[in-house]
């Protein structure tokens, strides 16, 4: 009995695991969409959308990913104030920030060692 | 602060569920790889206990995944003498009739004097009044005496 506890409580957190690799996969993406749009209304959205989820953000990475990539975003909605143009290095930053978080539960030889 | 002492009260509740869960009331019962198992426990469940930035999950799904794949080995090796010998070793003769197995000694990594120590700690100082001594597999060596002679 307690053995077959033990292998459905592993079959379940198997498919959590994949099911949190697409759920990452297609969250961090949408972000990524937004903020390529490079409108300040797009950077808004997708800083809403960042915001939204931070239940999910804060159970499923690490504290300092999510705070550093909330300021950037932040940062990078200050850089509309400014008048900066599209491409803005701040952009990139968010872009890469979130690539970095769409690859981290993507399973390959680099994430596992 | 507040975030520290719930952490680590979720934690408590889930490593004791844990060990109950495994069954084993006594450390020195513990086979290796069970013990392994809760030292490794120990280890995870740490980690977001000292630092706040790791999520708590973090530490509960590694704990979550030794428990399970440790009451499936356990499980399965119950049920399976072959499985049993696989991951948990068979006991070794290390003396019969009062001889020494050297081979069985090498092959243990134990010197005669180590063994003769264990001997002494069970009240025996004589070799040829063992009957058999047995490496078990938790480490431990179970003497039997020899029949005293005579009438």
């Amino acid at each position: 009995m307690k053995e077959l506890v033990a292998g459905s409580i592993l079959l379940a957190l198997c498919i959590l695991a994949i099911c949190n690799i697409f759920y990452l996969d297609n969250f961090t993406t949408g972000l990524i969409e937004l903020v390529e749009i490079g409108t300040e209304e797009s950077a808004e959205a997708a800083l809403k959308k960042w915001r939204e989820n931070d239940f999910y953000t804060h159970v499923a990475l690490r504290h300092t990913e999510v705070d550093l990539l909330t300021a950037e975003m932040y940062m990078y909605l200050a850089s509309f104030h400014d008048g900066q143009p599209i491409n803005h290095p701040n952009q990139r930053l968010v872009i890469a920030r979130l690539e970095e978080l769409r690859s981290m539960e993507k399973i390959t030889l680099g994430t596992i060692f | 602060m507040a975030i520290i002492i719930i952490r680590t009260v979720v934690m408590f509740i889930a490593l004791f569920a844990a060990m109950r869960f495994m069954g084993k009331r006594q450390l020195g019962q513990l086979e290796p790889s069970e013990l392994v198992v809760a030292i490794l426990i120990a280890d995870l469940a740490s980690h977001p206990l000292a630092d706040i930035g790791i999520p708590l999950i973090n530490g509960l799904i590694p704990v979550l995944i030794l428990l399970c794949g440790e009451v499936l080995i356990s499980g399965i090796a119950v049920r399976s003498q072959k499985f049993s010998n696989l991951v948990w070793g068979e006991p070794n003769v290390l003396i019969f009739d009062g001889r020494l197995n050297k081979r069985e000694l090498r092959r243990n990594r134990l010197s005669q004097t180590e063994v003769m120590e264990a001997l002494r700690k069970k009240d025996v100082f004589e070799l040829n009044t063992v009957s058999c001594a047995i490496l078990e597999n938790d480490g431990t060596i179970t003497v039997k005496a020899k029949a005293p002679e005579g009438g």
